[in-house]
Formats: structure tokens, sequence, C-alpha cells
């Protein structure tokens, strides 16, 4: 009944641009992307502050988990609310192959994916089978469904005490210990570490995510999104593409979760809440609705938000830095109503996010610079 | 081969989208480096500093909920804290160095908790206070690892087991006991006399907890019978089915092991329904703010606490009084005040005591905890922080609340032989 | 016997608060054809509003004015934020409302702190006693009131222009502009009668023994599960939705007491949630046009 009357928008863009340009972009695209991976590389060794670099590792698991929300809901046009349903799946999947029968991370990462995305496979069929808001309404109820089970299934989820978490091991060495040299030396602490290993698997995810994206299964996925009906009219199996975008993202959202738990060493019932879930769908609509690096730049955005706020406060002349019961503009309140704030002005003004703001300035630059060359 | 540039030309801009998460990474990183932690050394005064001490101040954090469900009684508790730490600097400090408080709100989520812990972990020698048994379940393997001494505000026998953790009060169940025990002496309960008693409590493990507490001093107690235990949702906001429950069952006694959401539903929809039995809650199921939906039917309510209130006539209070005059005077009178200057008080003593061995590290200020006597002012009675893992006092004080809902004492401090036993029987 | 009855009329009570809530939902899905998720701290801030006002005049004048001012306030987030989003997609339309919750329950905590307050309800702790089943005032308020309300809102839309202006561009917005309706007012005035019902809502939400906290907008979301089973452009399967739920947590918490760790009433709405939208999405009594693949 409601219809998207906007246009689908063009990932490709180099869709109808002269040849020239797209060259140029090619050569700057090579260095951004050096540059970057440098960057990401070289970050450990430049910040020293554990706020932000816990941040930053917080970012990358989150990442991993906004790519999943990418593919459900900006290629495939699904809106889910139950991530963090599938988050908590991986994370008990890791924990009881991790934590009670003892296995090393390269079995329990992958089969949190696996379990995570099984259970989505589950769901799906039933879910997808109602469009748009309904679907909202019917994932928000698994999030309800999925707390009263990990809060009675004492035996797997240590009940409302909570339970720990499999730890990573590389070599035998848990990296929320640092990674040390034979000789008793630390090579990297325990943030250095753990930061290159999220930005591994966030690595490997990414790639699988630019690969679907491009591959028959992604076209698929947006002819859906855009025009579900036509695309049934055209032979795509819609109910099957629906429950394979539902698996897929899934199986992110379970790595994520996996992720997630090890990193925090314990973790409770309790934190698989809805806003969670929101906190996904923010990152994917503000960074930039289906583009892989809209994911992982709103995935920052959203996990730096709050620090930032906090950092910003002191400077604020009206928030007050006592703590008060009886209200007042403190930080903790100012942050997350900002959050909130963000949220609707980027949706009024940027709808395709923080990445097509960024890109502004850059498409403008380049203008000149091609415009210049001729 | 066409496929194989197209795919890396793909890659290539894949990746050169992401650079503004770059720009954003490193923005963010590079302009907000902070200090590196400090190893041990010896300071001019020949104190031994560590990790959170330098030369001029003692860096401690608060990990609370500032915005989340706990908000009320954790805020005021917070507010506690930091007019203690303000009085101690106001006297020039501890060993020459200014208290300094930095505050994390963790919103009682435990990955939110893990992640202010970690930013500060290593800025800090100690923690004075923590809120929310699920946050700090969330950080104690870190606690342990880090040997960070924490005081756990919540009373919860949970946390007494916890390495470098510990409670400077009773924890819940002695509160709930020892009402119990009160209730039952008031009544002049014996075998002859019988006594019929409820127990109302969450339907998760804690609550099993406080019901078997409360279950095992009724056994010990000739004369007293538990006939109801009518558990609640933390969701629930009817209580028609806990009021019938308790009603049908007579008890003439009922102990509330709720929290202070509940208490208003469960009071006033049972008077609703004509019960009015006694009512004892523990210290956490009551707060000033209940005082106006139940305005008119606390006569036979009870608070069982292990702290004291803020009309006491000791110097404790008085102490504290003057503070909140000078450093918090808008802020309304809250009883959980009381209990954050006592984290306050307990942690300016653990760590005048490391000043005086001359050892600041945190190894020194987990020393300093063991067996020391701390002095709350009357605010409670002395205890001796033993171990660390075992209940450091059996002592609580009934109180009465008045129109306002600040608690009115009505006996002295005691402890009672059934929580010792209680203690005894669970390995504390 | 007795207990059932008792039982059954404070889930009746309960459930007709939901039902109330749900109202305003389905009056903004079928006005404008938005789900805001906001609306549950719309009915908070009516709560918070009336119990600040009712420190200065009666009970009355207080909700009178109350409805006043959120009203003004909900047509002028309707005007500013939402009508920016006609024509997005679904994930946009959620997700601004969901931004817009939460700025308003920070909005809350800042104006009025983070404690628990005083109830805001029209009347007290009373109660009357037929046979052996008591009846508390409020809950036969919130009954008599919402079976009022429902019996105007149908009145309102089967015999007023401006309702059947509403229904109108509810069921066809295009056709309805053809017919020369003015479509943004008709979007201002579903938000609008929406802000109402919220303020009805949120006084009978914090009547006794429940007071005006920070958690009100958190329990309206059970209103969702009573607009999925009764569909979400149905007023009357608002009400019977939100029954059924209210229903279903009060008996449970009894009758189910013993099964499933003593927390199976707070999860078995979602459950029925779920089994509704996998069976009959439009719900009891929703129209069938609902999206279905």
């Amino acid at each position: 009944m409601t219809t998207t009357l906007e246009p689908a928008p063009i990932d490709d863009d180099t869709a109808g641009v002269p040849a020239e340009v797209v060259r140029t972009k090619k050569r700057s695209t090579r260095v951004w992307v050096a540059v970057w991976v440098v960057a990401m590389l070289v970050v450990p060794w430049v910040v020293q502050s554990d706020l932000w670099m816990g941040v930053g590792i917080f970012a990358l698991i989150a990442a991993v988990g906004a790519l999943g929300m990418q593919v459900i809901t900006g290629f495939a046009g699904q809106i889910s609310m139950g991530h963090a349903v599938f988050m908590a799946i991986g994370a008990y999947t890791s924990a009881w192959l991790g934590v009670d029968e003892g296995l090393p991370v390269w079995v329990w990462l992958p089969a949190a994916a696996v379990v995570a995305g099984l259970a989505g496979g589950v769901v799906a069929p039933a879910a997808v089978r109602i469009r748009g808001l309904y679907l909202a309404v019917a994932t928000l109820a698994l999030i309800f469904i999925g707390t009263y089970v990990w809060e009675t299934w004492t035996s797997l989820s240590g009940g409302v005490n909570g339970r720990t978490a499999p730890a990573v091991e590389i070599n035998g060495q848990d990296l929320l210990d640092g990674y040390w040299s034979s000789g008793g030396e630390e090579i990297l602490t325990s943030f250095q570490a753990w930061w290159y290993f999220a930005l591994a698997v966030l690595l490997i995810v990414t790639v699988l995510t630019w690969n679907l994206k491009r591959s028959r299964l992604g076209r698929a996925f947006m002819a859906v999104r855009d025009r579900d009906i036509a695309a049934g009219v055209a032979g795509i199996p819609v109910t099957r593409t629906k429950v394979v975008a539902f698996v897929i993202s899934s199986a992110f959202a379970g790595v994520s979760g996996a992720l997630l738990v090890s990193y925090m060493g314990y973790f409770t019932p309790s934190q698989w809440t809805m806003m969670v879930s929101v906190d996904f769908i923010a990152m994917v609509v503000i960074g930039g609705m289906g583009t892989v690096a809209g994911a992982i730049l709103g995935a920052f955005f959203i996990k730096a938000m709050p620090e930032m706020v906090n950092v910003l406060s002191p400077y604020l002349p009206f928030v007050s830095k006592d703590a008060s019961a009886d209200g007042g503009v403190t930080a903790p309140l100012l942050s997350q109503f900002l959050y909130g704030l963000v949220i609707v002005l980027v949706l009024i003004f940027e709808p395709k996010g923080l990445l097509a703001l960024f890109k502004r300035p850059i498409d403008w630059i380049r203008a000149r610079i091609s415009g210049g060359s001729k | 081969m066409w496929v194989k540039s197209q795919s890396r030309r793909d890659v290539l801009k894949m990746l050169r989208k992401a650079a503004p998460a770059l720009a954003i990474a490193t923005m963010l990183t590079l302009t907000a480096c902070g200090g590196s932690a400090s190893g041990d050394s010896a300071s001019a005064d020949g104190v031994k500093t560590g990790k959170g001490v330098s030369d001029s101040e003692i860096n401690l954090a608060i990990l609370t909920d500032y915005s989340g469900p706990l908000a009320q009684p954790a805020t005021s508790g917070s507010i506690g804290l930091e007019i203690k730490l303000d009085q101690v600097n106001a006297a020039g400090g501890i060993c020459g160095r200014q208290l300094v408080l930095h505050k994390m709100d963790t919103k009682y989520d435990p990955q939110v908790t893990t992640q202010q812990y970690r930013a500060i972990a290593n800025k800090v020698v100690m923690i004075p206070q923590l809120i929310g048994t699920s946050s700090l379940m969330a950080v104690k393997d870190s606690i342990a690892k880090d040997d960070l001494p924490t005081f756990s505000a919540s009373l919860n026998t949970a946390a007494l087991k916890l390495e470098d953790v510990a409670i400077y009060t009773p924890p819940f169940e002695v509160e709930l006991i020892n009402g119990l025990v009160w209730a039952a002496q008031k009544a002049g309960a014996s075998a002859t006399n019988p006594l019929k008693v409820a127990v109302v409590a969450p339907a998760d493990e804690y609550g099993t907890g406080y019901a078997d507490s409360v279950k095992f001093a009724a056994e010990q107690i000739p004369g007293v019978e538990v006939v109801a235990s009518p558990t609640y949702s933390p969701a629930d906001n009817d209580f028609t089915a806990q009021a019938t429950e308790l009603k049908n069952s007579g008890a003439t006694v009922v102990i509330l092991a709720n929290t202070m959401a509940q208490t208003a539903g469960l009071v006033g929809q049972s008077a609703q329904l004509g019960y009015s039995p006694q009512w004892i809650g523990y210290s956490g199921a009551w707060n000033a703010a209940l005082a106006k939906p139940l305005a008119g039917l606390t006569d036979n309510f009870y608070v069982s606490a292990s702290y004291g209130a803020l009309n006491d006539d000791v110097q404790g209070i008085k102490d504290m009084n003057a503070a909140l005059a000078q450093y918090a005077p808008n802020e309304k009178p809250s009883n959980f005040q009381v209990a954050g200057w006592l984290s306050g008080t307990a942690t300016a003593a653990v760590l005048e005591k490391a000043c005086e061995n001359k050892d600041l590290t945190r190894e020194g200020v987990l020393a300093a905890m063991q067996d020391l006597d701390i002095d709350f002012g009357g605010i409670l009675p002395t205890v001796n922080l033993g171990t660390g893992d075992s209940i450091v006092s059996y002592q609580s004080r009934m109180n009465t609340v008045n129109a306002d809902g600040l608690l009115i004492p009505t006996t002295d401090w005691a402890e009672t032989d059934q929580a010792r036993a209680w203690g005894e029987a669970n390995g504390f | 016997m007795a207990l059932f009855l008792q039982l059954g009329f404070q889930g009746i009570a309960l459930g007709m608060v939901y039902g109330l809530i749900a109202l305003g939902f389905v009056i903004m899905y079928k006005g404008s054809h938005t789900f805001n998720f906001a609306h549950g701290e719309i009915v908070a801030l009516g709560a918070y509003t009336v119990l600040a006002l009712m420190a200065f005049m009666p009970w009355g004048l207080a909700f009178l004015f109350a409805v006043v001012i959120m009203v003004v306030l909900a047509v002028l987030i309707e005007a500013v934020f939402l009508r920016r989003m006609v024509g997005k997609s679904v994930t946009t339309v959620v997700l601004a409302t969901l931004g817009i919750s939460i700025m308003l329950h920070q909005a809350i905590l800042m104006i009025w702190g983070v404690g628990t307050h005083g109830s805001a309800g029209p009347v007290g702790s009373g109660t009357v006693t037929v046979g052996s089943v008591v009846l508390p005032w409020s809950g036969i308020a919130t009954i008599g009131t919402s079976v009022v309300v429902l019996a105007g809102l149908a009145y309102f839309f089967q015999k007023t222009p401006y309702g059947l202006a509403l229904r109108a561009t509810a069921s066809h917005q295009e056709a309805a502009l053809a017919q020369g309706i003015d479509v943004r007012r008709m979007f201002a005035l579903s938000w609008g009668l929406a802000a109402f019902l919220a303020v009805v809502a949120g006084v009978f939400l914090a009547s006794f023994p429940r007071v005006v906290s920070p958690a009100l907008g958190i329990v309206a979301l059970l209103a969702i599960p009573a607009i999925v089973i009764g569909g979400m452009d149905s007023l009357v399967g608002a009400i019977v939705g939100g029954l059924i739920v209210g229903l279903i947590q009060v008996m449970g918490s009894y009758y189910l007491s013993d099964i499933g760790g003593g927390r199976l009433h707070e999860v078995l709405p979602y459950i029925v949630m779920f089994a509704v939208l996998v069976v009959r999405p439009y719900g009891l009594f929703g129209s069938k046009s609902i999206e279905r693949v």
C-alpha cells in the first residue's frame, strides 16, 4: 500500500560520467585506498588514549554488524529490528563452543556466523511474507521474545548474572592481555592486539559484502528493494531472495555479537535490547544507505558520538557539571539527546547519509580539477 | 582479464569510499591522545605510587547509571560520594594529594560499562563506587586482572566473592532476615502463637536468593511460617495477582524483596483490596518519592536498613549535611545520598591507611583494605573489612517513614543469630 | 471465581489504558501512514505536563491546558520533522520517529529529572465493592472514558466533514487531493488528535498506584502488540487489542506464574503478536489490503 516515491539510488557513480573523470577518480581512488589502509594499520601506534582506542575497537566490531544491517536494509530494503537477537545468538554460540567446549577462535567465530545465519533462515520465511512496517514490528517482537529466552535459559546464558565469553587466543595468548614475545616483552598492548584482530575480521567481511553487492545476488537484492512486484515479474524469486538476505545479514550479526562479547569478556542477557538494533539502523541510515563504506562510517560515527559530546561538554556553557537527580542538562543526558537529534537532522537534510555529505566537497574539488585540466 | 581489473577497480573504489571513515577515525584519535599509564615509582615524599597517582593527585573513578533505570538512586549516590571527596580535598586531601573523581556513565548496560571501564582503568587507582549488579558482573574479570580495588554499591552477595571487590555494609539478605526476626519478636511469635509471613521477590535468580534467605530464617524461628512467596516480573505494572495471593494467604507480615519500582503498586493495590499487613522492605525497596503515591498508607510500613538516615543525630550525618549545604545546596534530600557518603568515607579511610603505609599503588590500597576498621561517624556501626570475601557486618536497624518519605529510626543497631546462621550456611 | 473476576476487571482496566495509547497510534497511521514510535514518549510527556500543571490549578484545568500544549507540540513535530519525510522509505520514517522518541525522553529527564513523581490521574485510590470484587475508581474511570472516547471518535469519523476527509486521505491520498482536501491539514489533524488521546492515555497510565516516571514511555510500548493484534488501521481493533494484551498480562501473572520461570506473561503478548503477523498480518479487525508478499 505504501509505495516509495523516491527514485532508486544509483550505486555505480561512474554511470554517465565522462571517461576522463573516471580515470581521475581511479587514480585518486587508489591514493585514498592506500592512505586508508595505512592509516588503519598505523592508528594503534599513534593513538595513546585508552578511551578512543576502546571506542575504535567497539566501532570496528559494530561495523561488522552494520555491514550485515546494510545487506538486509540497504541492499534488500527490508527493515529489521531484530539485529540484537542474531548478535545474541552468535554470542551464545561462541560462548558455548569457546568456553564450555573449549574450542579455539577459528571454530567458534565461524560457528557463530553459521548458527546465527541458520536462525535467520528459520525466522525469515515467516518474517519476509510481510512487508515494511509489519516486518519492523515483527522483528521488534523477536527482541522481547529473545530477552525472555536468554534470561530463562540459564544453563546457556548464566541467567541474570551472565556468563564468560570466549577469549581470542593467537599462539596461545589471550589478546585481551596483549601480545608478548617468547622473551617476555610486550609487542602489542591489549588495545593494539584487539584492534588488529577486529580490523582483520572487518576487512574480510567488507570484501565479502562488496563482492555480494556486485554479484548477481546483490543485484537481485536491489531489485527486490526497489520494486519487488516488478522483480517478481522479471523472474526473481522474491521470497527466497529476501530469505537469503536475512540469512547473510544474521550471519554477520552473529559474528559481530561473538566479537563483541569476546572483547567484553563477560556478558549478560539484559544487554540485547531494542536500542542495540536501533543503533544499527542508525548506523546504516546515517552512514549512507546501500553503500559498504557508509556502513563502516556510520558505525564509527555512532560509537564515537557519545564520547565526542563528553569531550565537548565542558566547553558548552549550558551543560551542568554536577550530577543531579532533579533535572538539568548534564553530559550523559545531552549526549543521548544529541544522538536522537543527529539521527533526525541527517534524515531531513542528507538522507543519503554522511558519506554523501563528505562526497560533496570531494566531488566539487574533483570537478574543479578535471574541469581545469581541459 | 577484463573481469580481474574490473573487480580490482571496484575494490579500490570501495576502499576509496571508506576514506571519510579514515578521516573521522584519524581526526578523532589524533585529537584525543591521552596520557599513557605510568608504572610504579617512589615520589618525593617517599610514598610509593602507581597507576592513577601522581605527586599532586589521586585519581578515582565512579561507574554508575546517570541516565538509565537506576538513575535516581545512582545519581544521589554519586552526589554523596562527591561531596565527601570535596570535603576531604578542602581539608588538604590525602598524602598531600587532591582526590580527583572521574564520573563514568554506564547507563546500566554491560557493554557501555565495559567500554567505560576500559577507558578509565589505566588512569585510576581505585573505584569507590560501582552501581548495578549486571554492570559489576560485566567487568569483574577485568577488575581481578587489573587488581583494581573496588567498592560495590550493589549490596548483593554475588559481589562478595569477587576478587578485589568489597562491600562495607551488610548485604540485602541480612536486611531482609533481620527485618523478619524483628517482626516476629514484635508479634510475639512462638509455637503457640504462630505468625504467617509472606515474601515478595523478583522472578529471577536474585529473587530466589532473597526468598530463600527469608525462608531459611523463618525455619529458625519457632512459630513463623512463610505462607506465600509471590514473584513479579520487572515489566509488571499491575499487582492484583500478587496482592490477592498475599491477602488470601492470611499473612500478617509481608517482607518486600522488590525494588522501589514495585512498592507503590504492591502496597497501593493491596490497600485497595482491603489488605493492610505489616510491610517490611529492605533498603532498596524504598525511596523518598514513594511518599507521594502512598500518602496515608505507610503507617504500617517499615524499612530494614543497614545504613543510617538523613535525620540521624550523629556526627557523620552532621558532617554530611554540612558538606551538602556547601557543595550541593540545590539537591533534594534523598537517603541514597547517605549511601554515597558512606562510599566516600570508606574510600577516604582506605586511602589514609595506604598513605600511612606509604604505598599508594593498587597493591598498597588492596593491602590497606585488609582488616581495616572503618568509622562512619555513627551512620552505621564501625565495620572491619576483613579479607573482603565475607560479610563485614550483620547489623541493621528498623525505620518508619515520615510524610516526606524520609526514614525515621525506631530501633537501635542490632544483629540476629538467624542472619549469622544464614551467612555461615552460605559460606560467607 | 471472585479472583477470576477481580483479575478480569484489572486486566480490562489496564487493557483499556493500552487501548487508549493504541488508538493514538492508529489515528496517526490512518491519517498520515506513519507508525510513530515516538507516541509512547508523547503519552509520557502528556502525563508529566498534567502533573506539572496540577501544582497550580485543579485537575480539570490542568488536563485541558496539557491537551492544548501537547496538541501544539505534536502538530509542530509533524510539520517540522515528519512533513519532510513524505515519500521516503519506511526505514527512514521509522528511524526518524525513533530519533524523535529519544529526544523527547531525554528532554523529559533534563526538565524533570530522572526520578519518580506523584500520580496524575483524575481520581485517587478510592474503590467501590460489588459483591466480592473490588473495583478501583481509576479502573472504572478508565473504562468509562475509553468507551466515551471510542464513541466520540466513531461519530467523528462517520459523521463529521473533517472525519470523513481524514478517512478519505487515509484510504487514497491522491484521490483526496483531487477532491480538494488539504492533505497537509489532515496530517496535522491526525497528529493533533493522537496527541489529545495521548494525554488521556497518559493520565490513566499514571493513575494510582502508578506514578509519573521516566519509565512511562517504555510501558507505552506494550500498545504495539495491541495494535498488531487488533489491526493497525482499526479503531475498534486498537481497543480490543489493548484488552487482550492487558488481560494476558494480568491474568497471566496469576495463572501462568508457575510456568516458564514466572515471566511467561511478560513475553506472551509478543508471541501472540508474532503469531498474528505470520498468520493474519492485518489483525483481527484491520483491512486486508495490507503488505503481504
